[in-house]
């Protein structure tokens, strides 16, 4: 019985690593091959400040995990601001430099590490045998789980999965994603720490051994076996890798040291079969929703949704196709939205429009912008305006710089010269979430949404936070933040959908999920990169009369957009671009009338 | 959709009808008819992201058809591999670069006349492929890689040519070469379409030249086909903004 309470206890342990990594990597998409070594800055500086200096078993527990926090904390500065596979190598050198190190210093006891780590103290009591720890862990565990379950459905752990996603869109919404990576990493380094300095008290030394590579690797075989993104899977995998020695050791009786070696087959076995048979693991995030929403339904045998939504996909492309002049009128006068947008009234712009900065009132302004790629001039002289509170569409050829001029517009990467000005205020060059938080915000050709995320939580997550009064009473802005979700999805009309997780929705939904989270970052000026593109006649003219009202309520719209009926629409004002620079400015009709711009769009007049 | 009179009847080549394809989530093409005969030239225009590239790969069998039928020298091809397509005499180009930049011009064209069985045809092919393009024949033993962008379209033209195609297929080869390249192989397609009586569809974005090599044009309108038209027509339009 000692034996299986043994393995208990270890597992509680390592649910703390495996729980607290699920959400950096899991929920935040940053995989960190050093979590054990930040387990070992923890534990060692417990065992050293036990050992040598007597420090009493809760503070020592509280150091470690500062230390690893602010080790965490370190590594990640340079690290997050790599792509994916470069995290991984800069992790991976971090747990052999971490282990290197403390294995080469005396004090730390070198390769035997600290032997005879004075025993846990708690209330008075001496933690001595499994049995005596099991209380104490079950609490520590069932305390960190809650705090990453609550981390993890916040409003930072939806920013978290939005980064895992994609990083870029989420910039887009004004979140300055290194930080969100840097504070995960450095909590969850923290975490790791508790870890590592209870494991070291669990087992009254610390050796390198308990916190090498190996252990890296097999915390990360826990998430991706469980289901990464969700607790209850971090939780499954750690039950069965930490399960899985007692299994082989006494269940059948294997000796010890073969055990090992069949353990690390079965995982190296039930890796390739989960991932073969369940890529996302034994447990898939969502998987607790879809359930919960099932039972709400009361469907007994709910239809997958995928199939539901290809085959209303299906539906609403055949009503289109066999009525597009009867889909067309009502979904202009309705928009499948009830009412005037009364969503939008609520919807003030996050920073005051001051006066205009000229005498056309244009709110935003670019100036002899430049920009060439490897010798090949993109832009050039580039010199226009948006006037405030009008629709401007940017039209051209094919290679025009149309979304170049876009990605200069919104800092995805910077001009060689020249300026952006946004309501007078020069942000050239400025990073993406800054421009969107100064109320400037786009949307992306290819929809660019959290895929995994539901509709509501995709516009919840681009609420900004001084908008909904975070960092006063954080739960009070979560609650407003998904309000005004809702409200925006019932602007695009798709309330209905709320809960569903995006990646099911067809092509047109997803579109106007896109727009409806551009709108929630409360941006004064819109840039919309094609919009009509890829949707039906139905969502055609759902999208269309969407960005007129947003005209209607005030504000500047700019659009890159090919297919000229839609530009015609929507445009009072057509910037046409050749070769990067703007080569005539006007409504739609004058453009048409001049046989100049003809030859260029067509190449013969 | 009314077909033009000469292309309707047993003697077409290529019969899209009601054709229906996305990737994912997002349909691209939701109606495309399409009706080609034997050696005629076809330029398909529209607006970008109007579905043309996607019809045309779910003809070639890149793009699983999502509905509506394709039929090839009269049998049903709709959902068919695109090894299958080649070796019943079809060939496709892509817009991107497509040439092994490693291999001579000569091992480049070797590779396309893989699937042709007669060695002999092949060796005659690709002598006729160097005489089409003479500035590959010149370079005959060059690596790939070291040509210019221009000279690398020439060359995946003719890796196409290589497997003997009676239907030849064409993304936008037009694209980032100068007129006078351009000249060139839209003037050697005509030949071949004049003198093998090859079937060539091309997606094109510029009118000019269009109208040089196709007899006829077929517009695409945010994924559906919306004009069939004589290059005599479309060049007496009076306007052509309301087609894009």
């Amino acid at each position: 019985m000692t034996y299986w309470i043994d393995i208990l206890d270890q597992a509680l342990i390592f649910s703390i690593f495996a729980v607290s990594l699920n959400l950096l990597m899991g929920v935040g998409g940053q995989v960190s091959a050093a979590h054990a070594a930040f387990g070992a800055v923890g534990g060692y500086a417990a065992g050293y400040l036990s050992q040598k200096h007597g420090v009493p078993f809760g503070a020592c527990l509280v150091i470690g995990m500062v230390f690893a926090t602010v080790v965490g904390f370190l590594v990640s500065l340079p690290a997050l601001g790599l792509a994916g596979e470069y995290l991984i190598l800069l992790t991976l050198t971090a747990q052999t430099i971490v282990l290197v190190v403390i294995s080469s210093v005396g004090a730390l006891g070198g390769e035997f590490g600290l032997a005879e780590i004075k025993a846990a103290n708690i209330f008075g009591k001496d933690l001595v045998r499994p049995t005596d720890f099991l209380p104490w862990l079950a609490i520590f565990a069932a305390l960190v789980w809650a705090a990453c379950w609550a981390m993890g459905a916040s409003s930072f752990g939806q920013v978290l999965r939005g980064i895992r996603d994609d990083e870029l869109a989420t910039q887009a919404l004004g979140k300055n994603t290194y930080r969100y990576k840097v504070a995960a990493f450095a909590v969850t380094a923290g975490l790791a720490g508790l870890a590592g300095a209870l494991l070291v008290y669990y087992n009254g030394i610390a050796a390198p051994g308990l916190f090498g590579f190996d252990v890296s690797m097999s915390i990360i075989v826990m998430i991706v076996l469980g289901g990464s993104g969700n607790l209850v899977g971090a939780l499954l995998g750690t039950a069965f890798v930490i399960g899985s020695v007692g299994f082989f050791e006494k269940a059948i009786n294997l000796n010890p040291d073969k055990a090992s070696l069949t353990r690390l087959m079965a995982y190296g076995i039930a890796l390739v079969v989960v991932l073969f048979l369940r890529p996302q693991g034994i447990l898939p995030e969502g998987a607790g929703k879809a359930l919960r929403r099932r039972l709400r339904d009361g469907r007994a045998a709910a239809p997958d949704e995928i199939a539901a939504a290809e085959r209303a996909d299906e539906e609403r492309e055949t009503a289109a196709a066999q009525a597009p002049a009867a889909a067309m009128a009502p979904a202009a006068a309705g928009g499948g939205h009830d009412g005037p947008p009364a969503a939008l009234t609520v919807a003030q712009p996050a920073a005051p429009a001051p006066a205009p900065t000229d005498g056309r009132g244009a709110v935003l302004e670019l100036r002899g912008l430049e920009k060439a790629f490897g010798g090949v001039r993109a832009v050039h002289d580039l010199t226009f305006s948006l006037p405030r509170g009008e629709t401007t569409a940017l039209i051209g050829p094919n290679g025009a710089g149309k979304t170049t001029i876009f990605n200069m517009i919104t800092g995805v990467f910077p001009p060689d010269a020249g300026h952006v000005y946004l309501r007078g205020e020069d942000i050239t060059g400025m990073p993406l979430h800054s421009v969107t938080g100064r109320g400037l915000a786009r949307t992306f050709q290819d929809v660019r949404i959290f895929g995994r995320l539901s509709a509501r939580e995709n516009v919840a997550l681009a609420v900004p936070a001084s908008a909904n009064g975070a960092g006063v009473r954080e739960r009070v802005g979560e609650k407003a933040a998904r309000e005004r979700a809702m409200e925006l999805l019932k602007f695009v009309g798709l309330e209905r959908q709320a809960e569903v997780p995006v990646a099911v929705l067809p092509y047109g939904d997803q579109k106007l999920v896109s727009l409806a989270r551009v709108l929630a970052t409360g941006a004064e000026v819109v840039l919309l990169d094609e919009p009509a593109s890829g949707i039906d006649a139905r969502w055609l003219e759902t999208t269309l009369g969407l960005i007129g009202e947003l005209r209607a309520e005030g504000r500047t719209v700019c659009i890159v957009e090919h297919n000229l009926e839609v530009v015609e629409r929507l445009a009072s004002h057509v910037v046409f671009l050749e070769q990067g620079t703007v080569t005539a400015e006007g409504t739609m009709d004058e453009l048409k009338s001049q046989e100049r711009l003809v030859e260029a769009y067509f190449g013969m007049a | 959709m009314a077909w033009p009179e000469e292309a309707s009847g047993n003697g077409a080549v290529l019969e899209v009808e009601n054709l229906r394809a996305g990737y994912g989530p997002q349909t691209a093409v939701f109606g495309a008819d399409l009706r080609m005969r034997r050696g005629e030239v076809v330029a398909l225009m529209g607006h970008n992201g109007a579905g043309k590239t996607t019809t045309v790969k779910s003809i070639f069998g890149l793009v699983k058809p999502r509905g509506g039928t394709i039929r090839y020298e009269g049998g049903d091809i709709g959902g068919s591999r695109p090894r299958d397509n080649v070796a019943n005499g079809m060939s496709f180009t892509p817009a991107e670069q497509f040439v092994f930049a490693d291999l001579s011009v000569r091992d480049n064209l070797r590779l396309g006349g893989l699937s042709n069985q007669s060695a002999e045809r092949r060796e005659a092919r690709m002598e006729q492929v160097l005489e089409l393009f003479p500035i590959l024949g010149e370079r005959a033993n060059q690596r790939a890689g070291t040509f210019s962008g221009g000279q690398q379209r020439m060359l995946s033209i003719g890796i196409a040519l290589m497997s003997d195609p009676r239907l030849m297929l064409l993304d936008e080869p037009s694209l980032g070469l100068s007129p006078a390249v351009v000249d060139q192989i839209l003037r050697t397609l005509r030949e071949l379409a004049n003198s093998e009586s090859m079937t060539v569809l091309l997606i094109e974005q510029n009118m000019k030249y269009a109208l040089e090599v196709a007899d006829r044009v077929v517009i695409m309108h945010r994924g559906r086909t919306t004009l069939d038209a004589t290059a005599d027509e479309m060049r007496e339009r009076g306007t052509w903004w309301d087609l894009f």
